[in-house]
């Protein structure tokens, strides 16, 4: 448990692996680095996407909504650009309730459904204009809104008629902006995220910040995981006695619960990839390990079916909070990761 | 272990047998003995929720470093916060937001004397407290479908039954505490919604509007206090009253932590509601979050732990002395031992330390280790030393 021990560990690992050339931290990782590796290997490029995924969907729209596919074309790269860094809550996306702007999900009263509906009956255009719509239930800003516009419950045709047009305009145009605020937030020189974490500055305050940031940005890795196994796996394919409930999966509507599943653990492969130079060992197993939950989830295997995946992201958790937060020493501890 | 698992299932399977120990037990006298093991607690008994090292169990037991056969009740239930009833070795003990259940339990073997299910469409939140006299229970509660804040009302005299309920003025209740005289309660309405189909995702359509409230006996409202715009962000989770008729209060924010935004406040017993000043370093150190709050037990010092940011603040509640940190990695439960500035803290790492404040600062006295992730909460029993 002591840093001690997963230092001399670490030196242990570092020796063993210096014949494959990997650089060799002298001592234990800093956080900064911890923070800097998982920003700029993943957050960062996460988020730059997004923002263009989002800026083609509001340009989509634009052209108006006589070619659904095109639209729907559109909210599915933006679907699979969030599932890429939906997990992250460090930073400016914690700000202003964006990720919840963004997905609101899970969502069991049927927010969206509902706040959607009253959008729709409106007398007026009021409510329709995006700084307008950025101010109502966020229920309605985001992805799920759009989805229900763009598809029916059992796949029939969809017409956009212009009142529910002008709502998915204002959602897409809304989330372009919350998209570069994001991204500009991140990127600002001097003032910005990436910037702050990039200064060798070093104080009590920024050492402190330091050691927070590569806290969150673990937590929010281990969180993934807890995330798709219970919330995501589970009710897809139905898992500790309970039978399949494929409506209370993540974005059924659309067909899309299996592949943003696929795009989390992708983002958890990328994190863990990212961490290889500091925690060489820790850091390759939880890749492996997230790679052994994609075959299972791709064969999806096992007795019941779904298991197997629900069992292989597990495991990787395990590995997330036990060993690899350790390894970089810093640790998450039982109440930190998930208190109230 | 086994032996404990074994005894609580079988309680669970036998609702007979429950209410016929329920009934013995109210009657009996306080009696019996238990070793805190290498920790001195001086006049107190403490409890916590844990959750096993080795295994995905959860349960409840007496706070001590485990070395010595106490007992623990082994639940399938993550469990939180509670309280121990006055006069009584009854100690109830909360699920976990969202949480399905309370159980009743005897302070003295750990025997469940009951388990509580929560009423249909309304789910715990974690907390609960006595009335002085120890003849009525209320916890925290949720009406979620309406997403709706409410305090339960259980009468302890009629097997706990629950009588009624009313607003808890906010939404999200998390901790309940008496008031100073027994008169009231005082609740943080943390703001956040849930609902069981979500499990603990955050369900709030707009920001969190937290509140403090105090409520008088026939749930009526009788004061309401929130942070303002600047601070609308922080959700108010836990509470302790002074012996002198003040709140403090422990925050969380929900946003980014990096604002460093103060997170401990106090409400004067003339009910003027004030951050506290703290060192430029505190807020930072904290990293965003308090996970529970006590006073001493003369109302001098108070104390906020923070898991996220592996320390535990120390500061005079009226302000002046300096502010004091200790470094504890996970670090959550928080309880006032009997004597004057003195502490008693867990970690989620199996730590139990005894902390003495003063004007010189804090300072870690005594610490022991168990073999057990102590969870967030410590519950004291208002009867003084364990003669359990």
């Amino acid at each position: 448990m002591t840093g001690g021990t997963s230092r001399m560990l670490r030196v242990a690992t570092i020796l063993g692996l210096g014949l494959l050339g990997l650089a060799a931290p002298a001592e234990a990782a800093d956080p900064r680095e911890v923070a800097l590796a998982i920003s700029q290997g993943v957050i960062v490029p996460g988020y730059r996407d997004l923002t263009a995924a989002f800026d083609r969907q509001r340009a989509a729209w634009e052209q108006g909504c006589g070619d659904v596919e095109a639209l729907r074309a559109a909210y599915n790269q933006a679907a699979d650009a969030w599932a890429a860094v939906e997990h992250v809550r460090f930073g400016p996306i914690s700000r202003e309730q964006r990720s919840e702007r963004i997905a609101f999900w899970p969502d069991p009263r049927n927010a969206t459904e509902r706040g959607l509906a009253a959008l729709i009956a409106a007398p007026d255009e009021s409510g329709l204009a995006a700084e307008r719509i950025s101010t109502t239930s966020v229920a309605v800003q985001g992805l799920p809104a759009l989805e229900r516009l763009l598809y029916r419950e059992g796949g029939g045709k969809v017409g956009l008629d212009d009142r529910r047009c002008a709502i998915g305009r204002a959602i897409s145009s809304n989330l372009a902006s919350i998209g570069q605020s994001v991204s500009a937030e991140w990127s600002a020189p001097r003032t910005g995220q990436l910037a702050q974490l990039e200064a060798t500055a070093t104080s009590a305050e920024t050492a402190a910040a330091d050691k927070s940031a590569a806290t969150q940005m673990l937590t929010d890795l281990a969180t993934l995981f807890m995330v798709v196994a219970d919330r995501k796996i589970a009710p897809l394919y139905g898992v500790k006695g309970k039978p399949p409930n494929p409506k209370a999966a993540e974005a059924w509507r659309s067909g899309r619960s299996r592949r943003n599943i696929d795009l989390n653990l992708k983002a958890a492969a990328a994190t863990a990839r990212s961490l290889v130079a500091l925690a060489p060992q820790e850091a390759s197993e939880l890749a492996r390990r997230v790679a052994d939950a994609e075959v299972a989830l791709a064969q999806n295997e096992g007795n019941p079916p779904g298991f197997a995946a629900f069992a292989g992201v597990k495991v990787a958790q395990y590995v997330a909070i036990q060993k690899l937060p350790e390894a970089l020493d810093v640790p998450l501890g039982f109440n930190s990761l998930d208190g109230d | 272990m086994a032996m404990t698992r074994r005894r609580v299932l079988a309680l669970l399977g036998s609702t007979a047998t429950v209410l016929a120990q329920a009934r013995a037990l109210v009657a009996e006298p306080f009696a019996g003995s238990m070793s805190s093991g290498g920790l001195d607690l001086g006049d107190d008994t403490c409890f916590a929720a844990f959750a096993d090292k080795l295994s995905p169990d959860f349960g409840v037991g007496p706070v001590a470093d485990g070395t010595d056969a106490c007992w623990a009740n082994i639940v399938e239930t993550r469990l939180h916060g509670g309280a121990v009833r006055p006069r009584s070795h009854e100690l109830v003990v909360v699920a976990r937001r969202p949480g399905s259940c309370f159980l009743v339990i005897d302070a003295r073997s750990g025997g469940l004397l009951r388990s509580v299910e929560a009423s249909p469409g309304r789910h715990f939140y974690g907390h609960a407290v006595f009335s002085a006299d120890g003849c009525w229970l209320f916890t925290t509660e949720a009406d979620y479908e309406a997403g709706v804040g409410l305090i339960g009302v259980y009468d302890v005299t009629r097997g706990y039954s629950r009588t009624a309920e009313w607003a808890s003025g906010g939404v999200g209740p998390h901790e309940l505490v008496l008031t100073q005289d027994g008169g009231g309660l005082w609740v943080a309405n943390g703001g956040v919604d849930t609902h069981p189909d979500g499990g603990r995702a955050m369900l709030n359509e707009g920001t969190l509007q937290s509140t403090l409230v105090r409520l008088d006996l026939s749930g009526k409202l009788a004061a309401s206090y929130d942070l303002g715009p600047d601070l609308d962000t922080l959700s108010i989770r836990h509470i302790a009253v002074t012996p002198d008729g003040a709140l403090v209060f422990g925050c969380q924010d929900q946003a980014d932590v990096a604002a460093a935004r103060p997170l401990v406040g106090v409400v004067s017993a003339a009910g003027r509601c004030e951050i506290v000043e703290a060192g430029r370093s505190v807020w930072p150190a904290l990293n965003g979050y308090v996970g529970s709050v006590a006073v001493d037990s003369q109302g001098k010092y108070l104390a906020a732990t923070s898991p996220r940011g592996n320390q535990v603040l120390f500061q005079a509640v009226a302000g002046g002395e300096q502010t004091s940190l200790i470094a504890l990695q996970d670090v959550c439960g928080v309880a006032a031992l009997s004597r004057p500035g003195a502490f008693l803290v867990t970690s989620g790492a199996g730590e139990i330390a005894r902390v003495a404040v003063s004007a010189e600062g804090a300072r870690i006295t005594m610490r022991a280790r168990a073999n057990r992730r102590w969870d967030n909460h410590i519950i004291r029993a208002s009867w003084g030393r364990a003669p359990i």
